[in-house]
């Protein structure tokens, strides 16, 4: 039986009076690109929707002194496109620019992908690399700031509590960072990543060397897994051939240790090593792009 | 606030709507089954296969995804609002022209993909072409034509080739 009942708020005032209302059977839609679907397979349609389509105050992308701020209903067409993301956050960038196609970039949101905790989500890895974090609003309109990581709390499990919301995402605005981002899916374009790879480190013009390099694997585990191990041996390195050999070599072993007994082990250890590869390849031709056009313009 | 019997107002090819919605309708629903637009074609219901893109606020989006609810207050265009007194688009032309229908069932979701993109790019390159209609699945002519239709009408978009 079908019963759904729609909140439509278009600014913040009525938001809170919609949170308050907020129980059990509360969802948020936004681009409703993952939320239609599960509705429509889904027997039980008694659902409050709260509809956060007209919430244009949810709508940017910001830089203020110390941070990159992304309202909650921010597009991944918007974050693909915007010159600020490709500058301090690029991994996130390149992630947004290969979530589905065309369409579902145009409807699609960050927060709806944070909350959505599908282990493929393209935008987590980089997320978590960037050191990014969530403004969060519960019913009482009280306001907390949290992890990325920390809202993850299973496979298509969030740790937000019954009516609260996403409100912002936002990152340190650190021109020393170079990052990048690739992903491995079963089409070249439009599809769920089988594996994803984000990188993120502190780098100086002239030394050719990364510093605190971040590494992290999506759609190996609930969210996003750290590959500490493998990113070390980066850290203070020249990236020479042999680096990037122990590079993939250490990588196929930690996705081996995260998912040992998965049917999917077998591939996915080999896919990593040719991902990180390619993950490196991509930062060597983007860090050599800085260097010629001599700007720390990114 | 609270939508409990569903009045969406909305634009469609540039008609003034005010209709009844039940609350579990898609887009897709009320423009096929209220409206009788059913260029707008249902294949994968999930987004995989842009069957059913329609042009909303001047994006490409996927209709089987969008609550009927969620397009208050919209302006949508689909296959049905290309025609402009009774003369069919320069991109419509060019996929006749081009070989770029078989089947037909891909054509609506697809030219609305291309139209999306020339409407903010008329003169795209072959990548951007491909990038554009990457949301939407045809397995009869394998793309070639079709991005080779796409490209006859960047040069058409406004109603004249250029020449060179």
């Amino acid at each position: 039986m079908t019963n759904l009942c729609f909140f439509t708020p278009n600014n913040m005032k009525e938001l809170r009076q919609c949170l308050s209302m907020a129980d059990e059977s509360t969802r948020f839609i936004a681009g409703g690109t993952d939320l239609v679907i599960k509705l429509r397979k889904s027997s039980n349609k008694h659902w409050k929707l709260i509809d956060l389509s007209g919430m244009t105050e949810l709508k940017y992308i910001k830089e203020d002194e110390n941070f990159i701020r992304i309202g909650a209903c921010t597009t991944f067409a918007n974050i693909a496109s915007d010159p600020v993301i490709k500058r301090y956050g690029r991994c996130l960038s390149l992630a947004a620019s290969e979530v589905g196609s065309v369409q579902i970039r145009n409807r699609a949101t960050i927060a709806g992908n944070i909350a959505n905790a599908s282990p493929a989500a393209d935008s987590l890895a980089p997320l978590s690399m960037l050191g990014a974090k969530a403004l969060l609003m519960d019913r009482q309109g009280n306001k907390t700031v949290c992890g990325i990581d920390s809202l993850i709390s299973g496979v298509g499990k969030n740790n937000l509590d019954v009516g609260q919301i996403i409100l912002e995402v936002f990152f340190p605005a650190n021109k020393d960072v170079v990052s990048s981002f690739v992903k491995l899916g079963s089409r070249k374009k439009v599809s769920i990543s089988r594996l994803n790879i984000a990188l993120a480190a502190e780098y100086s013009n002239g030394d050719q060397k990364l510093k605190n390099v971040n590494v992290a694997v999506g759609a190996v585990g609930p969210g996003p897994m750290s590959a500490a191990k493998s990113a070390s041996l980066l850290d203070g390195r020249n990236i020479s051939k042999e680096v990037i050999e122990s590079f993939s070599e250490s990588l196929a072993q930690e996705v081996e240790e995260a998912i040992k007994g998965r049917s999917s082990m077998p591939y996915k250890r080999k896919a990593v090593m040719g991902l990180g590869k390619d993950l490196l390849d991509d930062l060597l031709s983007y860090i050599s792009a800085l260097e010629r056009e001599e700007c720390y313009d990114r | 606030m609270e939508v409990l019997s569903v009045l969406i107002d909305f634009i469609v090819n540039g008609r003034e709507y005010s209709i009844d919605v039940e609350s579990d309708m898609r887009l897709i629903d009320i423009l096929r089954y209220k409206l009788g637009l059913t260029g707008v074609k249902e294949g994968c219901g999930e987004g995989e296969c842009g069957a059913c893109t329609i042009i909303m606020d001047g994006e490409a989006v996927n209709s089987c995804l969008v609550m009927a609810v969620q397009a208050r207050g919209k302006e949508i265009i689909t296959i049905e609002g290309l025609e402009k007194n009774g003369e069919l688009d320069p991109l419509q032309t060019a996929f006749m022209e081009n070989g770029a229908v078989q089947c037909g069932y891909c054509t609506p979701g697809m030219i609305m993909s291309a139209k999306a993109l020339l409407l903010k790019n008329p003169n795209p390159t072959e990548e951007e072409i491909r990038e554009a209609i990457a949301g939407n699945i045809c397995r009869c002519t394998g793309y070639n034509n079709i991005v080779k239709a796409v490209k006859a009408a960047s040069n058409n978009i406004d109603g004249g080739f250029e020449e060179i």
